[in-house]
């Protein structure tokens, strides 16, 4: 493929806080998904708690962070 | 199993996905933003249906559960939930937005599609062990898995995003040539005018269908060789 340098697109903020946000409704519609229906968090041996929907999102929480900041500069 | 759950997920996604594509109108115009729409729908659909008359997973667990009749979820594309497609487009638009302009707009697009692919496999970490526990799909097959999740799953979600990311930066916002399918794409649109800004309408879409039909046909493949694996081995 023929992939040298991605073209110069708008690289400006417009945008950027509302995806971010919608990444973060993402996690919240799992964590209320969570919690009305599966209460007890089991799926065959191993525990799937919110604990671990936290954990597991932070790499995405960490990205969504830097850019916005990125973006606002 | 709460009756409540595949309601929450259906009105959820299509206001995510309804403030994506506002987000995305905002960037890129919504001529753009609506290509990059029904390009993901296209993608996802094809796939997904593929996967499930294989018998590979079921979106039904509800079926009739709420009253007799009903499927369980409000919109479908074949025998997959709307919401489903609506939900890879939030993440392929969230993440070409982030790794493309934001992030790493100096770099490669196969870096720029590689951190996509990653990031999305990151959100599908966290989201297919919840939407499995809450049988908002039900996997019925699959071969090595992880918190209820078969291993070809993960490595599918990397690949439609990454691929989907690269048809889009290659054809939607840009021309360039992919190398695989440069001759027939010549032969069958003529030469590529790569000083011409984008959308390549003819290219996204080709492009689209022929990468479908690769991917299908190498989860198919993949899953079936993880199995034969697992047979072996446990």
């Amino acid at each position: 493929m023929d992939m040298a340098e991605g073209p110069s697109e708008v690289k400006d903020g417009r945008g950027v806080g509302l995806v971010v946000a919608s990444i973060f409704g993402v996690f919240l519609v799992f964590v209320v998904l969570q919690l009305v229906g599966n209460p007890d968090n089991q799926i065959g041996s191993l525990s799937v708690s919110l604990l671990y929907s936290v954990v597991v999102y932070i790499p995405v929480f960490v990205v969504c962070a830097i850019a916005l900041m990125k973006a606002r500069r | 199993m709460n009756l409540a759950s595949p309601g929450i997920a259906e009105v959820s996604f299509i206001i995510l996905a309804a403030l994506v594509f506002y987000a995305g109108s905002k960037r890129y115009g919504a001529f753009r933003t609506g290509v990059f729409l029904a390009g993901a729908l296209l993608w996802t659909a094809l796939l997904e249906n593929f996967a499930v008359l294989n018998g590979g997973y079921t979106y039904y667990a509800y079926s009739g559960l709420i009253y007799p009749g009903y499927p369980g979820y409000l919109f479908w594309v074949g025998m997959v939930p709307l919401w489903i497609l609506l939900g890879w487009f939030v993440f392929a638009m969230a993440a070409y937005v982030l790794f493309h302009d934001v992030l790493l707009s100096k770099r490669s697009t196969v870096v720029q599609a590689t951190a996509a692919g990653l990031f999305a496999l990151n959100i599908d970490l966290m989201m297919d062990p919840a939407a499995t526990g809450n049988k908002l799909w039900v996997w019925l097959a699959g071969s090595f898995r992880t918190l209820g999740v078969p291993l070809f799953d993960f490595i599918g979600w990397f690949i439609l995003i990454f691929l989907y990311f690269v048809i889009v930066s290659t054809t939607l916002f840009d021309t360039r040539p992919m190398a695989v399918l440069g001759r027939a794409e010549e032969r069958l649109f003529g030469t590529l005018d790569a000083a011409k800004p984008g959308p390549d309408l003819r290219r996204f879409f080709f492009r689209i269908v022929v990468l479908e039909v690769l991917v299908i046909a190498f989860l198919y493949y993949l899953s079936n060789f993880l199995d034969f694996i697992a047979r072996s081995v446990l």
